[in-house]
């Protein structure tokens, strides 16, 4: 499964913020930047990146593994793997995340890691909020 | 109204059940009056229900067949090119042992053996398909791989693997080898013949890896369906996030996993630490 990204993506930079795009993290200046993305490759935003130190919950493992897709396509089977070790995890512990977990999975089919990861940011909110009722 | 005085235990436990019930309500009437709702606990409800999770194992599964359908359809291209790689090899050796004899006996009887095996490379093409299609035939195949038509889609377009009509090249020979020079012409067809099978069967094998890797994860995706579903009707909310608690600390596993896994990645996501 390639990686790819809607071409000529256009991004909106707003001042000082970072952004991951491909294996460049980069900073903008102090004022208001556009871009345009021109051809096919991983873009996330500082604000939309979690560290490896920060992948302490189960959902938010999941959240991490699917940026290894993204930004490490080359290993995409071992990435696959760990993802259902995970998710199978998660499932059982959470029944009730089943859908949340097939509407992630279903984007992570098509390639679209993006989406993925905006979705399973919902995730790790729903997970906060089962945790807080505890 | 007399009042009844409950022990602290039972009290705690009808606070509890309130607080479920009056969620559960909440929930309801949000789903009822389509408001959008503001709580992401709200929202795993409007992912499912038990009716839509079966419709989406079934075309999951249809989807799972187009996939298998193509992996064996590139096996059974793959195997024919070997079978074909093999023919030209034999090829190349009776096109030597031409080159190596003056004897028009010898050299007409090579020449029919040649002929012989020209026409079984193109037999072998005709016979590499599957279920109706043939890589080696110039069939192709469009495998769905999306929810809705049109979306991502993986196309494999064969070649014409026949000796001669096709992109192989590899002429019959006249009666008998006549000349050196036919023989040495032969021999360099040969070459590029196996060249193109080379190419081809690369390209086959990267489809082949890309199929092999969307099967694996398609069939992950209709088991989780169907172990979760049953769990699906019974989840106790309350019972998730003590369960999510525990799977935190008993993590172990996990966090090491991960940490080899972006060991292994490549240095961009070190940047994020």
């Amino acid at each position: 499964m390639e990686p790819f990204t809607i071409v000529g993506l256009k991004i909106t930079l707003k001042p000082r913020e970072k952004i991951l795009i491909g294996g460049a993290l980069i900073s903008n200046g102090n004022a208001t930047s556009e871009l345009i993305l021109e051809n096919e490759i991983p873009v996330l935003r500082e604000k939309d990146l979690l560290a490896e130190k920060d992948a302490t919950t189960p959902s938010r493992r999941v959240y991490y593994v699917i940026q290894l897709m993204y930004f490490d396509p080359a290993n995409l089977r071992e990435h696959h793997k760990l993802y259902w070790d995970l998710v199978r995890q998660l499932v059982q512990a959470a029944p009730s995340t089943l859908g949340l977990i097939d509407a992630i999975s279903e984007e992570i089919l098509n390639n679209r890691y993006y989406q993925a990861l905006k979705i399973a940011k919902k995730l790790i909110e729903y997970e906060n909020e089962l945790i807080q009722r505890t | 109204m007399s009042d009844i005085s409950l022990s602290a235990g039972i009290r705690a436990n009808l606070l509890s059940l309130q607080n479920t019930s009056s969620l559960l309500s909440r929930t309801q009437e949000r789903l009822g009056s389509g408001k959008k709702v503001n709580s992401a606990i709200d929202n795993p409800t409007n992912y499912f229900t038990a009716q839509s999770l079966t419709n989406r194992a079934n075309d999951l599964t249809a989807r799972l067949d187009g996939i298998t359908k193509g992996i064996q359809t590139i096996k059974a291209a793959d195997n024919g090119i070997k079978g074909i790689t093999t023919f030209i090899s034999q090829l190349k050796g009776i096109a030597n042992d031409a080159l190596g004899t003056t004897s028009t006996t010898d050299r007409q009887t090579l020449a029919s053996r040649y002929n012989e095996v020209v026409n079984q490379i193109t037999q072998l093409a005709e016979d590499s398909g599957y279920d109706g299609i043939n890589l080696l035939n110039s069939g192709s195949l469009v495998i769905q791989f999306a929810e809705k038509a049109g979306d991502a889609t993986l196309g494999i377009t064969g070649f014409s693997g026949q000796a001669t009509a096709g992109d192989l090249n590899i002429a019959t020979v006249g009666a008998g080898f006549t000349a050196d020079g036919a023989a040495s012409a032969n021999i360099t067809a040969l070459e590029a013949a196996e060249v193109v099978l080379r190419n081809k069967s690369r390209e086959l094998s990267t489809n082949l890896s890309i199929l092999t890797t969307r099967e694996s994860f398609t069939k992950n995706m209709v088991n989780t369906l169907k172990s979760g579903a049953d769990k699906l009707t019974l989840a106790d909310l309350n019972e998730e996030g003590a369960n999510l608690l525990a799977l935190n600390t008993q993590s172990q596993l996990a966090v090491q996993s991960l940490s080899l896994a972006s060991q292994a990645a490549s240095s961009v996501l070190r940047i994020i630490g």
